[in-house]
Parts: C-alpha cells; sequence; structure tokens
C-alpha cells in the first residue's frame, strides 16, 4: 500500500459523512425510515440491523477512506503524477447531460434511439436487426424501479438495464412531497431539498448516475440507462418487446412494470370551469408540488378534498405554512378508511388543532370561480366556502394504459395488473409497486399504494428478474406523521371495516385516589365516550359531562391496534410507539388465533431492556 | 397502583387501557414467525456463511453506480484476501484497486456530490491541508483501510 498522509479532519468527515450516506441508506431501504430517524424518533437500532451496520459500515468505510485518500493525494499530487492523467476528456461514457431529457433534444439522444445502426453497437445481441437489445428493462422511473436495478445489479453484476420513464425528472421518492419538503425553506423546497444536511434531495440519484441508451450498449460491465419522457406504448409478452411513443422498438429478455399510477380527479371540479381547473391541482409528482407551492405562496386559503393520507398531510402541512385550510372528507373522519371510528375521530381532533377546518361527512357538489377571483365550493349541506386553490387527493387511478394494447390482465377488484405470487405476470414480465395486484399467500390478493411496499416489492421484482424465484412474504409497512400530534406504523391490512383490538397505554391519573370509590360510575360514563356512537359532538359532549376523567386527547397517547379477519391478526398499526416493527411482523406471520391478544399487545410495549424474551 | 380497564365491546372495536406497569411486565405469549417473512432476504454485508451481500440496504446503490462493479471487484478481493493468511492486509488486490481509482476519477463529480452530503462542514477547501490541531480521530480506521474485518468490532459510525 502506497503510504499516504492524509489530514486526519478530512479523513473523519469524509468517514462521517460516507456513515451518515450508509445510515441513511440503511435507513431508507429497509423499514426503518429515514424519515423517522430525521424526526428523531423512531428507535431505529432494530436488532436485526445492528449486525448488519457494523459490518457494511467498515466496508463502506473502507471505500470510502480510500477513495478519499485518492482524491486527496491527486488534488495534493496535481503538477506531475502518475494518477493525474486520468481525466474526463478519457472517460468514454457518454453521460446524459444534465438538464436536457434524452428524446426531446433531436441531436442527441433521439438519434441514437429511432436510429440505432448509425451507432456502433459492438455487442449488440442481435445484428441482424436494428432493434436494440437491453438484457434488463423496467417500465417506469419511480421507487420500484430503483430498488428492481439495485437488486438486479446485486446479483448480476454486470447487468445492462434500461429504464423508461415518463416523467422528465430522474426517478425520486414520493413521501417528501407531502411531507418534509412543506417544513424546510421555501429556497430549499424548490429544489426538493429537505433534511438536516440540507443536500438531501428527493431523487436517488444526480442525472449523472445514468447512462444513455447507446453507452449502456458499449458498457462491457452494464450500467444502469434511462430515458426520460418517453412513453411505452405496446408491450409483446412473446416477442419481448416494447414500442415507444416515438416509434423506437426495444427488445428485452426480463422486463417489470412499475408504471405507478395518476391521481383521480373529483367529478365536480373535473367539470368545472376552466378558472376552476386552472386553481386545481391533483397531488402526486414533483411538478404538482412545484406547482401547489408557487401557489401557496402567492395566496392565503386552500381547500384539500380527500381525508386519506396524502390529503390529511398535505392539510396539515399548509396549515404549518400559515394557510387557512378547509379539509372536506366524506368519510366521519381523517384516515377513516384506515382507523377505527374513535381513533379517526381523534385524529380530526388532531388535525384541527393543527389549524385545520376539517367538515366531515361532506362532499363537493359545486364548484364555480366567483366575483373575488376564487373558487367557491358548494357542499352536500348547503354550505360554501371560498378559497384561493383546491387540491385534490381522492386517490390513485393505477396505469394500466398498456393492457389494452399488450393483452395483459387488469384485477376489476383492485385495480392495476394482475400478477402470482411471485409479482410475474407471465414469463419475462413482472410488475411492481403502486400499479401490481399481486397474491399475497399469508394475506390474499392485494394492492398496495404506500411508499415502502413499492420498495419492497420492486426489490422482490428485481431478485426474481435474476432468477430467485421467491414470493411476496416480507410485509412492507407504511407510516403517517401528521405533524406534530399523529405518528404512526402500520403493517398488513389495516381496514377500519374490520374487526380491532386495541390496547393502549393510559397515563398515570392524578386524582386517582380520590376516585376509588367512583371508579365504577367512571368505567361506564367513559366507555360511552369510546362507544361507537354517531357524530362527533357526542363524542366531546359526554367527556365534558364529566370533569374528573381523563382528557380525550391523553387517552390515545400511546397503543397498538390488531386488526382481525377470521380470528387472525392480519395488520397492527402502532400508534406512537416506534422501533416495534420486528414484533409486528412476528404476529402476522403466526396470525396470533391461539393467543390472548392482551399479551401480544404487551410485546409492544416492552422497554428495550427486556427485549430478550424471544 | 394500576388498574385495567376494558371498554364494552359494542360493534367490533374493542379498547383496551393499561397503566404503564401492567404492560411492560413480560407478556406470556408465544409466537411462531417464520423468518423469511420477518427478514428481508439475507442479513447485513457480510453474511452467516462468509460471503458478502451487495444487495444489503446498506450498500445503498453504491454497487450500481458509474464504478459499482470496479468497487465491488475491490472490495471482494480485499474481504476474501483479508480471511486469506497470505494476504491478510489484502495487499494483491492493488491492480483492482487503481481500476477502481481510475474509474472514480472519471466520475469525479457523481463520486464527489454522493460522499459529500454536510455543506456545513465543506465551506472551506475539504483537501487544504492546514496547521490545525489534528483532531482526535482513533487510529482503528487507518487500519481498516486495508482490510475489512467481518466480526464485530468497535464504532461503526453510529
Amino acid at each position: 500500500m502506497h503510504r499516504l498522509v492524509p489530514s486526519s479532519r478530512v479523513f473523519s468527515r469524509s468517514i462521517t459523512s460516507l456513515s451518515r450516506h450508509i445510515q441513511q441508506n440503511n435507513c431508507y431501504t429497509c423499514h426503518h425510515l429515514c424519515v423517522r430517524c430525521l424526526s428523531n424518533r423512531s428507535d431505529y437500532k432494530g436488532k436485526q440491523n445492528d449486525g448488519s451496520f457494523k459490518h457494511t459500515g467498515y466496508a463502506a468505510m473502507a471505500a470510502t477512506s480510500l477513495v478519499s485518500l485518492y482524491m486527496l493525494v491527486k488534488s495534493l499530487r496535481r503538477d506531475d503524477d502518475q494518477w493525474s492523467c486520468y481525466n474526463t476528456a478519457c472517460c468514454q461514457t457518454r453521460h446524459v447531460v444534465p438538464g436536457i431529457v434524452p428524446g426531446k433534444e433531436p441531436s442527441s439522444a433521439a438519434e441514437g434511439e429511432s436510429n440505432p445502426s448509425q451507432t456502433e453497437q459492438t455487442d449488440d445481441k442481435t445484428p441482424e436487426s436494428w432493434t436494440p437489445f437491453y438484457k434488463y428493462l423496467i417500465v417506469g422511473g419511480g421507487t420500484s424501479s430503483v430498488s428492481a436495478y439495485r437488486a438486479i445489479k446485486a446479483r448480476d453484476p454486470k447487468a445492462k438495464i434500461l429504464i423508461i420513464g415518463e416523467e422528465p425528472d430522474v426517478p425520486y421518492e414520493r413521501p417528501p412531497l407531502s411531507k418534509e419538503l412543506w417544513f424546510v425553506d421555501s429556497a430549499l423546497a424548490k429544489d426538493y431539498k429537505f433534511g438536516k444536511s440540507k443536500r438531501e434531495n428527493v431523487f436517488y440519484e444526480p442525472r449523472s448516475f445514468y447512462l444513455s441508451p447507446e453507452a449502456l450498449q458499449k458498457a462491457e460491465i452494464g450500467g444502469v440507462g434511462l430515458i426520460s419522457g418517453k412513453k411505452v406504448v405496446k408491450l409483446d409478452g412473446q416477442q419481448k418487446k416494447v414500442w415507444l411513443n416515438d416509434g423506437t422498438e426495444i427488445l428485452y429478455d426480463k422486463c417489470l412494470l412499475a408504471t405507478g399510477g395518476r391521481p383521480k380527479n373529483h367529478p365536480v371540479m373535473e367539470a368545472a370551469e376552466k378558472e376552476v381547473q386552472d386553481r386545481t391541482i391533483l397531488f402526486r409528482n414533483t411538478s404538482d408540488f412545484t406547482r401547489l407551492h408557487e401557489a401557496v405562496e402567492g395566496s392565503r386559503s386552500v381547500a384539500i378534498i380527500g381525508g386519506g393520507f396524502l390529503g390529511s398531510e398535505l392539510a396539515c402541512a399548509l396549515g404549518f405554512k400559515g394557510m387557512k385550510v378547509y379539509q372536506i372528507i366524506q368519510e366521519k373522519g381523517n384516515l377513516g378508511t384506515v382507523l377505527p371510528e374513535y381513533l379517526s375521530k381523534h385524529t380530526t381532533e388532531k388535525v384541527q388543532e393543527s389549524g385545520v377546518d376539517v367538515l366531515t361527512s361532506q362532499t363537493v357538489t359545486d364548484a364555480q370561480f366567483n366575483a373575488d377571483q376564487q373558487v367557491e365550493l358548494t357542499l352536500d349541506n348547503g354550505n360554501k366556502i371560498s378559497v384561493d386553490n383546491v387540491v385534490v387527493c381522492v386517490g390513485l387511478e393505477p396505469n394500466v394504459d398498456l393492457a389494452k394494447t399488450s393483452n395483459l390482465e387488469v384485477d376489476e377488484k383492485h385495480g392495476g395488473f394482475r400478477v402470482n405470487a411471485e409479482l410475474e405476470a407471465m414469463s419475462g414480465l413482472w410488475v411492481a409497486g403502486d400499479v401490481s395486484c399481486f397474491y399475497d399467500i399469508k394475506l390474499g390478493r392485494r394492492r398496495i399504494e404506500h411508499h415502502n411496499h413499492a420498495w419492497v416489492s420492486g426489490k422482490l421484482a428485481g431478485e426474481n428478474m435474476t432468477g430467485a424465484s421467491k414470493m411476496y412474504r416480507y410485509q412492507s409497512i407504511f407510516w403517517s406523521d401528521l405533524e406534530p400530534y399523529v405518528s404512526f406504523q402500520a403493517i398488513g391490512i389495516v381496514d377500519s371495516n374490520l374487526e380491532t383490538y386495541a390496547v393502549f397505554e393510559r397515563p398515570p391519573e392524578k386524582k386517582k385516589k380520590k376516585k376509588a370509590t367512583e371508579s365504577s360510575t367512571e368505567i361506564a360514563e367513559n366507555s360511552k365516550v369510546v362507544k361507537q356512537s354517531a357524530g362527533t359532538s357526542q363524542f366531546s359532549t359526554e367527556v365534558s359531562k364529566d370533569p374528573k376523567s381523563v382528557e380525550p386527547k391523553e387517552e390515545f397517547n400511546k397503543g397498538v391496534i390488531f386488526y382481525l379477519r377470521g380470528g387472525s391478526i392480519v395488520g397492527v398499526l402502532m400508534w406512537n410507539i416506534s422501533g416495534k416493527i420486528y414484533r409486528a411482523r412476528q404476529v402476522i406471520s403466526d396470525g396470533c388465533r391461539d393467543e390472548d391478544l392482551y399479551e401480544v399487545a404487551k410485546l409492544f410495549f416492552a422497554p428495550k431492556k427486556q427485549r430478550q424474551e424471544d | 397502583m394500576s388498574y385495567c380497564r376494558e371498554e364494552g365491546k359494542d360493534g367490533k372495536d374493542r379498547i383496551v387501557f393499561v397503566s404503564r406497569e401492567e404492560l411492560t411486565s413480560p407478556s406470556e405469549a408465544l409466537i411462531a414467525s417464520e423468518e423469511e417473512e420477518v427478514q428481508d432476504g439475507p442479513a447485513g454485508f457480510v453474511q452467516p456463511n462468509g460471503e458478502l451481500n451487495f444487495g444489503c440496504p446498506c450498500v445503498g446503490g453504491l454497487h450500481a453506480g458509474p464504478c459499482g462493479y470496479e468497487m465491488r471487484e475491490f472490495i471482494s478481493c480485499n474481504f476474501y484476501n483479508s480471511k486469506d493468511q497470505e494476504d491478510p492486509r489484502g495487499q494483491n488486490c492493488e491492480d483492482k484497486m487503481f481500476t477502481m481509482m481510475q474509474c472514480i476519477d472519471k466520475h469525479e463529480e457523481y463520486y464527489k456530490h454522493k460522499m459529500s452530503s454536510d455543506p456545513e462542514e465543506e465551506e472551506e477547501d475539504p483537501f487544504a491541508i492546514t496547521d490545525e490541531q489534528e483532531d482526535e480521530v482513533s487510529t482503528s480506521h487507518i487500519e481498516v483501510s486495508s482490510s475489512i474485518v467481518p466480526d464485530d468490532s468497535t464504532t461503526a459510525g453510529r
């Protein structure tokens, strides 16, 4: 080894920065999510990760320390050194130029795509025809695609993977668009930057990471290529060929469909006049974020239609930004399709405390552009609200455009392409992410629209594309943070229509001694309170009658909820509890049919010291 | 003093409120889980059978990067050689290291971006050699740079 004398400060810095990088990767790509790490609320030191981190820490530190050493020495010996002759002029690999979308510039990539015979194709597998061939093809440039190519590359080191994405942006992660980006400075948010270091942004890799299709063809050791702004309009699973919207044909051996979805529109907004539609945003992509972010800066009020995750998160975020926010919800409370009614109502109260005017059990029946240059929404109870902008968050329409042209099966009940337990639609074709309706051997046929599922299913598809033949068994999780009061993680089937069993930690009561004799009365009072009663007004009235009872907001501090189907636990929701996802996975794997659910619930409250019982 | 309160079963949602003392007492539940359903593939970078798992989440996208293949070759060489008694410090992997360095140099911009994630620390030239006192850095870092220790060691950055 050459003797190198680095500045130890540089050393420690580079190691620190890489360790942090690895930490972040560790969190993002496993079930301990980085957003939790950043908010310092989650214990991400899950036991199965401790060992792995030490090893990777060393390997990565080794790699990085070498890299930083090398860079340091190179800069030190700028004038005359054997290493300094390797500069970018020697670079054989043509990268996509930042800011330019291949396909929109006729001089560069488009030429390469439509006339591949003109470029050198030393390792084109089909020399007779001029249709380019890539062993691995990924249709769609989202989270599943990134996870898939990483899995493919891990198992097939020289893999050539081509991604075809419809959006102009390189692959990015979606959760920050409705979470972190609203809590950082506007200037940072405009570039989609967030997080402590502020260099973190939503894009998984910069554009320089991806190769152009021609460069990918030539790369002996493979790589990941990206075509942005193009759409696959037809796929033939027998010929293993795809057609792009510009007429390009591409042959593949293994293909992954990860086309995601488009936000649904509300029928009233869809039919409204142009001035209303100009002020209506269907929220999904980076461009939608930019549009809403700009709209927010120039306005004061906003209405959000939809009470699910996206709607509630945006409502809280925009409330935080100081806007006057109305949230119009069809259900009785926020997250009404996920949380049991009592908890949904509790959540609604919390959201209201954040400054959002939540209008439950109401729908929009009309939308007009009024004389005050505002959008006037009429609700089914006759009330009208006037706002500057409207955001529609009423669900996702999975993108199954290819089904019509490609003879692919679509699931009528769940939507999306129908695939088996290994995410395979037919031989050589897999589907992952929001658009994948797959068979979960434990919980039945499902389609999941959460970020972690996109990651987990993309990874599984990538592994199966390289011959793993694994079934979907590792359950993905989802989470929500409605800053700053509501925070939970959930796994499995979490449907408010199911029977539930919940255990909540009761905060210590200060007036206990006085109430010893009144305990039975109190129980009767409170059981009315948390009953499945209709209407939020009854809920609060019952409580206020008994001034000595515990405030409702304290009652749902920390708890675990089991969702039951056929006597088995099929879903677990951890309310303000962190670090117990491993336990939740075990519970779902087992089903716990014959267990006392109370004892099972206790597993989620065990303090760290006692976590040696398995 | 603690007591458990069970809410009446009305419809389908049962709620139990329990004091902390009772909740943190040991549970009697016995859970049998299949490891495949609980673990997402091989655990960790270095697997129990001694092989390297580049699909570990901790690697992130490094193995798929522009120099991912070269890095992988080098790290694998280093790792397997370190177990071999003849070459415990992996010095026979120099050729692979040079290949990797050349590649990193070609893609300097990408790797600088990747490595640097803290602008507060980098307002000055990171490669400047100054006469400041050296920070106290554990010398174990320097030992690690030439061989990868698969077993549990000291601090790993967390």
